[in-house]
């Protein structure tokens, strides 16, 4: 049994490169520049949010060729920060053990589904920031 | 008093007095509250007595006159109050010319019967060299002597000393050569006329010394009137020659008026390049009697002068400049008060026009530049607190939003999990770090009495222990999914996932509201910025147009309160002279007759002077339209629409389109008939018939041109001498005008032997031409 193949461990994750499909990856880095966000993590971050809050499980991403983001910029470097996020994924998931390389086509799914969520909602508050934040907790994802 | 008709020279002023002329006289005379009647009659008086030995008389007229003035004027009201009428030309002709050792001739005599305007032609053949241009000559220096037009022998504007010397030298050389070499001395030249005033005779002698040379001191000139050719008494204290001579100007035709009327033609387009201007100025004025009417100025000034002073008034001077200077100051007045009228006109569409800007800039509320900085302050304040919040949010974003974003599904399922695995792992703890209690729990269970039977309390102690081990066991792998958390770590999940909801609630939104309204706020002060931006640009359009008007209305105002003053000015400086004026008119009225003389005769003085500065330009006009009327009738060519004179008398030549024309000179034919259209038209304006002597007039014509201006001059009324070249008036010429000719004469020439040669006056035309 190969270290990929052991359940995650918060240490891995740090130096793990997480990635998503390359149209999901263009699509943050639009809606970075639309919301003037200064790092690509920003709108990953609030992408994989979203779609967590979505209870099924995200569709696998269509590739991983976006760019990649180290997994202790992506969900912060302090523990507490990293293991936050890696029990939300691994909740979301609904199962045990899951391994490093589960984790990462966990968050390459939710990437994915997350941003094509935020640019709707983006669309929907073209050009106001604060109607966007303002809608953007607990109202319903658009179709 | 009635005027002697014979001696009447207004017949001559009255037939040039045009209806344009009188009204000047008579405006002259209404501003200075002077009679026109009353202004006729001294001038009247002037020429009357002008041949007085002194101006006693004259004076004494004056007084009269001045003194009665409404009777005066009563007595004769139509004295001048008459404007020319056709038919009123008084004939002047040319009786005879007698000459003596002048020039070719050693003696001629040209005799003209009575004029007959039907046959107006006096023709005399000559010859080149035959001495045509000596008999006009004769005329000319017989009328004048050294006054005799210009061209004749000396450079115009020349010195009078130049122009003495210029006389003397043509009077030397017009001397007879043989009458000299057989040591006469006298050369002589008589010249009979009719006038209005009855019949003139000339009689001019120049007297020569031994070796030939003019003795200037000795020319004479001796003037007979009347039937029995009466000797004109000179006046004392006056020179003979210069009283003689201002009689021939007077009763014949000034010699500025000469070369309208004598002329060569060889030399008459010379009229058309030179001198012009002058001649016609001076041909002007004295046709209008301008120099009788200064005359009559100078004398009323001069009476003036001695009558105040007998009366012991102020100085003439004082008096004189008075009159002046309230005539000016009252110009002036007028002047302003006009200028006032005009500035108020163009200053009330400029003050409404200001009035509407000021009004308009008024209802652009509240925009000082300091409102706009204001909203900009507001603005940049707005965007740096936007900026700030966005910062805030974007940290939020990052940090806790993602957290909250993934609902509280999630959050409490992953704590429930998180919880369970804590429990468990408590358990499986508490299960082995406590198996020793266990032991020393059944240790006591097994001694509590009554004793239970023997297997009884061995399958209850089995049943503990299976029980103890089954709750402390640890979960396996499909129990434990968060296996990475332990302890702290898990708690610490723990406390941020319980909290973020929270930590989010009390920090995003408002900071999110805080936004929403910078942003409004944002709006809000853009759209004002805007309105100002809007209001600005009217506001500087308003003020820019407010400032060129306020400018203009400002130099206007300037303007208008600077005349305002100079009418104060004028009217404080008036007042005191008025009323001087006034008490010395009283003065005048309480009977200091000879004030009141003096004074009335400087209002006239000053009336006569202004009509000379009014009718001059007018005749002038009258001039050019008449020399354009006889330019057209002479001349073939339609070139020239008409002839216009200026004050000064500069002559242009318009054409159809009223473009001045220069290219007169092209035709020496053309310049040739300009001449003669100008001579024509101050000969008709002369009003009187005066004989018109043409040397050589058609030599530079072709055909039509000598038919127009043989026709032309023929049917003028005026005597018509014309000294012809035999090629000049040939048959066919001759047969045009034959019916029409007075008397012909033809010039002989001798050669002589050893000098110039002799010319007699023979009667008949040439035989050639006449046979």
């Amino acid at each position: 049994m190969g270290k990929a193949d052991l359940p995650v461990q918060l240490v891995d994750i740090l130096r793990t490169d997480f990635r998503t499909s390359k149209g999901a990856d263009t699509t943050n880095t639009e809606i970075q520049r639309a919301l003037e966000l200064p790092y690509r993590y920003h709108p990953a971050r609030l992408a994989i949010g979203l779609s967590l809050a979505d209870r099924t499980p995200p569709p696998a991403a269509s590739d991983l060729l976006g760019k990649p983001i180290k997994g202790e910029t992506l969900f912060g470097h302090e523990e507490a920060d990293l293991a936050i996020w890696t029990g939300l994924l691994i909740e979301h998931t609904g199962r045990s053990g899951i391994t490093k390389r589960q984790l990462q086509d966990e968050v390459a799914a939710h990437w994915q589904r997350g941003v094509r969520l935020l640019w709707k909602r983006w669309q929907q508050h073209r050009g106001e920031a604060q109607l966007f934040y303002t809608h953007l907790v607990g109202a319903p994802a658009p179709d | 008093m009635t005027l002697r008709p014979g001696k009447a020279i207004p017949v001559k002023l009255l037939n040039v007095v045009s209806e344009e002329t009188w009204s000047a006289i008579r405006a002259a005379c209404a501003v200075r509250d002077v009679d026109p009647c009353l202004l006729g009659r001294l001038v009247e008086a002037r020429i009357r007595l002008s041949d007085a030995s002194n101006r006693r008389s004259l004076f004494a007229d004056f007084d009269r006159l001045l003194d009665d003035a409404d009777a005066a004027a009563l007595e004769t009201p139509g004295i001048v109050d008459q404007p020319r009428t056709k038919g009123e030309v008084a004939a002047v002709q040319l009786r005879s010319l007698i000459v003596r050792n002048w020039k070719v001739f050693k003696h001629a005599e040209l005799y003209c019967p009575p004029h007959d305007p039907q046959r107006p032609f006096v023709l005399i053949g000559g010859k080149n060299g035959s001495g045509k241009t000596s008999l006009l000559e004769a005329l000319l220096f017989g009328l004048y002597g050294q006054w005799a037009p210009n061209e004749l022998f000396h450079e115009a504007n020349s010195s009078q000393t130049l122009r003495r010397r210029a006389y003397r030298k043509a009077v030397e050389s017009a001397f007879h050569r043989r009458a000299r070499s057989q040591g006469e001395t006298v050369m002589g030249v008589t010249l009979s006329f009719d006038t209005s005033e009855g019949p003139l005779r000339i009689e001019r002698r120049w007297y020569f010394g031994e070796s030939g040379s003019f003795i200037e001191d000795d020319e004479e000139v001796i003037l007979h009137t009347g039937e029995n050719t009466d000797i004109l008494a000179v006046p004392g204290g006056v020179a003979p020659n210069e009283f003689y001579q201002d009689e021939i100007a007077r009763r014949l035709l000034p010699p500025a008026l000469a070369p309208f009327f004598f002329f060569d033609g060889e030399q008459v387009t010379r009229l058309g390049e030179r001198h012009l201007s002058e001649q016609i100025r001076l041909g002007g004025e004295s046709l209008l009697g301008v120099p009788v009417l200064r005359n009559t100025a100078n004398d009323l000034r001069d009476f003036a002068r001695h009558r105040l002073r007998d009366a012991g008034a102020e100085k003439l001077e004082t008096e004189d400049r008075r009159t002046r200077e309230i005539a000016g100051l009252e110009g002036l007045e007028i002047k302003i008060r006009e200028r006032l009228t005009a500035l108020e006109k163009e200053l009330s569409p400029l003050r409404t026009r200001r009035d509407a800007l000021i009004a308009e800039l008024g209802a652009i509320a509240g925009g000082t530049y300091a409102d706009l900085q204001e909203l900009l302050e507001q603005r940049k304040r707005n965007e740096g607190d936007q900026t700030r919040l966005r910062h805030a949010i974007t940290s939020f974003a990052a940090e806790e939003l993602p957290l909250v974003l993934a609902g509280p599904f999630l959050r409490r399922a992953l704590i429930q999990r998180l919880r369970q695995e804590e429990a468990s792992e408590i358990k499986s703890q508490f299960g082995s770090q406590h198996r020793d209690a266990l032991d020393a729990f059944l240790h006591a269970f097994s001694v509590q009495a009554p004793p239970l039977e023997d297997d009884v309390e061995a399958k209850v102690v089995e049943r503990i222990r299976a029980a103890w081990e089954s709750w402390s066991r640890p979960g396996g792998p499909e129990e434990v999914r968060h296996h990475y958390l332990v302890g702290r770590s898990r708690a610490g999940v723990l406390d941020r996932l319980s909290q973020s909801d929270s930590q989010y609630e009390a920090n995003a939104p408002p900071l999110i509201q805080e936004l929403t309204r910078c942003v409004h706020e944002h709006e809000a002060l853009t759209g004002l910025i805007g309105q100002h931006h809007g209001r600005s640009e009217r506001r500087e359009t308003l003020t820019a147009e407010l400032n060129v008007l306020s400018a203009k209305l400002e130099a206007k105002d300037g303007e208008r309160r600077q005349l305002d003053r100079e009418l104060g000015e004028i009217r404080s400086a008036l007042l005191p002279l008025r009323e001087e004026d006034r008490l010395r008119r009283q003065r005048q009225e309480a009977g200091v007759p000879a004030l009141r003389r003096g004074s009335l005769a400087l209002r006239i003085a000053e009336g006569i002077e202004e009509t000379i500065r009014t009718v001059v330009p007018t005749y002038l006009k009258v001039l050019a339209e008449k020399a354009t009327w006889s330019f057209r009738a002479l001349a073939h060519k339609e070139l020239i629409e008409g002839i216009e004179i200026g004050p000064d008398g500069e002559v242009t030549l318009i054409d159809r389109a009223s473009r001045p024309v220069q290219d007169l000179d092209a035709s020496a034919g053309e310049r040739h008939i300009f001449a003669m259209a100008l001579m024509a038209a101050v000969a008709e304006l002369a009003g009187c018939a005066l004989p018109i002597v043409m040397d050589t007039p058609l030599g530079r014509l072709d055909s039509e041109h000598r038919e127009f201006v043989l026709r032309f001059f023929s049917t003028r009324g005026n005597q018509i001498i014309l000294l012809s070249h035999p090629n000049e008036i040939d048959d066919r010429y001759y047969a045009q005008i034959e019916s029409r000719i007075m008397i012909s004469y033809h010039l002989d020439h001798e050669t002589g032997i050893d000098g110039p040669g002799e010319s007699l006056l023979n009667e008949g035309y040439f035989s050639q031409v006449t046979a």
